[in-house]
């Protein structure tokens, strides 16, 4: 009985430290002004990707050969590209496809991770077999990676996004599992055991809760290095095929205009940028205020 | 020690073997086979595609094809490249100098900028200075390596030419032209890596600092130089060297971005032109080889990080 009220009692406090968390990436929220940067900017771009067919006033990929490399204007907000579409156009749109590329894989990576971290922090016998194939994948740059297989498959957002998911579901699913492995031997993770809860329930509703602030910093930065990467695949011309208005297609495209036409590099560049440094600032500020014992490192 | 180093060589090896097989995967991934899916020719016929399927190691059983290739590459026949017939080995010998020296370059930029900023920061932590540096660590790591490129060949070869905007002169052509053609790419990917550097010795410093020894060391009056200096930096170095694998890695990705920027014949361009033209042997080549290089980089880490700390061989 005694065992029954530990665990009941450590589990509650538990629930309450993860409370206290929250309340306090609230409070952190007020407190550091880097993070209120970084939700504004994100706001702004999913706004505008939601917006665009309101907020542009050309297409994304009609040319107009008598409008070629013009320069900013009032009538092309962000000049035109060197076969006369607008950029500015082409870079709202650019930036549903950096969204959906950043949210679809920052969510499979968590549902890989946690799936495979799971397992392997918890089964003795699956564990060293699925480390040494997420050692494996780790073990090739995710860009040379990408690269690698698109040159096989064909180059499409669709297959980008399943590359760059395989890539950096290793690192989550070691992360959780090393959040199991402390977690297992812990008092309320035992009086969950002794009271016959079962294995299942035991990781989702004891573990899984616990793994969760550890996990939202990595999905942030797993997020901002798919933005960057798919913009560098699609610089290197094996992304998104090149009429899909993709930042990393529309600066590929500018590359050879740097000198005559910087334009159409800058705004899509500037967003780009923008984008990345924001979720960094959130995934920073995420990473202070849910757990304050990894603020030492990095 | 010898013991330790053994065990890590021997717990690398499931690793090298999955690795390889990821590598040899590739051809296999394609739907149909990599041959099938290079012959969307009509021109060819049965026996061209037949032909080509033996040139790429594709004919017979998959796990004879495996063990054929993994010997070639045991025995350093990197195989030959689809586009122009020759040897990966002697298509991948002249881009080694680029590619080397700008990878040479950006890790000696990245680790001299990065640590002292690092201890900059450390130094002056929680001041103006800490903050600024760090804001600049953030934006660090967010600009993309080849727009971070375009901003410097616009600034400093288009807009004040002090650096040529494209090329590599061979170090054979003199020093500092040399120099000068490697100065923006491998400025350009030491950035993002210095970032990293910064912020990791900035961490460890302040870890440090918060040691008994640091006090013991300022109670007995050493001056506040030697503490961070012989004290403080010393033990901050340690894990400091476990950044060498993403140092690897930076630089890899640095290169293949850079180079298709600054129109250097290196290895990034070489996968890159790979890539493109799906010149798939070159391709296993260069992603087999840079996985060894990463393991062994993070084995070498782990060594040297037994040898000075003995507490980790366990």
């Amino acid at each position: 009985m005694a065992e029954i009220t530990t665990a009941a009692t450590e589990r509650g406090s538990v629930v309450e430290r993860n409370l206290a968390r929250w309340r306090g990436a609230r409070r952190a929220l007020r407190a550091n002004p880097n993070m209120l940067i970084g939700f504004t900017i994100v706001a702004i771009i999913v706004l505008t990707a939601i917006l665009a067919p309101v907020i542009t006033f050309h297409s994304p990929t009609k040319t107009a050969i008598f409008e070629r490399l013009e320069g900013p204007s009032l009538r092309h907000w962000f000049g035109t590209d060197h076969l006369g579409v607008d950029v500015y156009a082409r870079t709202i749109y650019g930036s549903q496809v950096s969204l959906l590329v950043g949210t679809l894989v920052a969510t499979f990576v968590i549902a890989g991770g946690l799936f495979f971290g799971l397992i392997a922090g918890y089964n003795r016998a699956l564990d060293g077999p699925i480390m040494r194939v997420a050692d494996a994948i780790m073990a090739f740059p995710t860009l040379l990676f990408a690269l690698a297989i698109i040159s096989v498959l064909d180059g499409s957002i669709r297959n980008v996004i399943i590359v760059l998911a395989i890539s950096s579901t290793p690192g989550m699913a070691r992360l959780v599992r090393g959040q199991v492995l402390s977690l297992r031997d812990q008092q309320f993770v035992e009086g969950a055991r002794a009271i016959g809860a079962s294995t299942p329930r035991i990781l989702i509703v004891h573990v899984l809760p616990n793994t969760f602030a550890p996990m939202m910093v990595m999905a942030s930065l797993v997020f901002a290095g798919s933005v960057m990467a798919e913009a560098g695949l699609a610089y290197l011309g094996v992304g998104a095929p090149t009429f899909t208005a993709s930042w990393g297609n529309i600066i590929s495209r500018g590359r050879d205009f740097i000198g005559s036409a910087p334009w159409i590099i800058f705004f899509p560049g500037m967003f780009l940028t923008a984008m990345v440094l924001s979720i960094n600032l959130i995934g920073d500020g995420l990473r202070d205020a849910l757990d304050p014992r990894l603020k030492r490192r990095m | 020690m010898q013991k330790y180093i053994l065990r890590r060589i021997v717990q690398s090896l499931p690793i090298v073997a999955l690795v390889a097989v990821i590598s040899f995967g590739l051809m296999h991934i394609a739907p149909g086979d990599a041959a099938l899916q290079l012959m969307q020719n009509p021109d060819m016929s049965q026996k061209d595609v037949e032909q080509l399927r033996k040139h790429l190691g594709l004919d017979g059983p998959v796990h004879e094809q495996f063990v054929r290739w993994v010997g070639r590459f045991v025995r350093g026949d990197l195989g030959t490249g689809l586009l122009n017939r020759r040897s990966v080995t002697s298509l991948m010998a002249p881009r080694l100098e680029p590619t080397l020296s700008i990878a040479a370059f950006g890790f000696v930029l990245s680790v001299g900028l990065g640590i002292p900023l690092g201890l900059l920061a450390a130094w002056k932590a929680h001041t103006i200075v800490d903050r600024a540096v760090m804001l600049f660590t953030v934006a660090g790591f967010s600009i993309p390596v080849f727009l971070l490129a375009f901003v410097f060949v616009w600034l400093f070869a288009l807009k004040w030419p002090i650096f040529p905007a494209i090329g590599y002169t061979p170090i054979s052509e003199g020093i500092v032209p040399w120099v000068r053609s490697l100065a923006l790419p491998s400025i350009t990917i030491c950035i993002q890596v210095a970032a990293i550097f910064t912020r990791m010795t900035r961490s460890t410093m302040l870890e440090v600092l918060q040691e008994d020894y640091i006090r013991t060391a300022r109670a007995k009056g050493v001056s506040e130089y030697y503490v961070y200096v012989r004290h403080a930096f010393k033990n901050a170095c340690i894990p400091i060297v476990t950044l060498l694998g993403f140092l690897f890695i930076g630089l890899v990705t640095g290169t293949i971005l850079v180079e298709l920027v600054f129109a250097i014949p290196g290895l990034g361009r070489l996968l890159v032109d790979a890539v493109n033209g799906r010149d798939y042997p070159i391709v296993q080549a260069l992603l087999m080889i840079t996985a060894l290089i990463y393991i062994y980089i993070n084995l070498l880490v782990d060594v040297v990080y037994a040898y000075v700390d003995p507490r980790i061989r366990y």
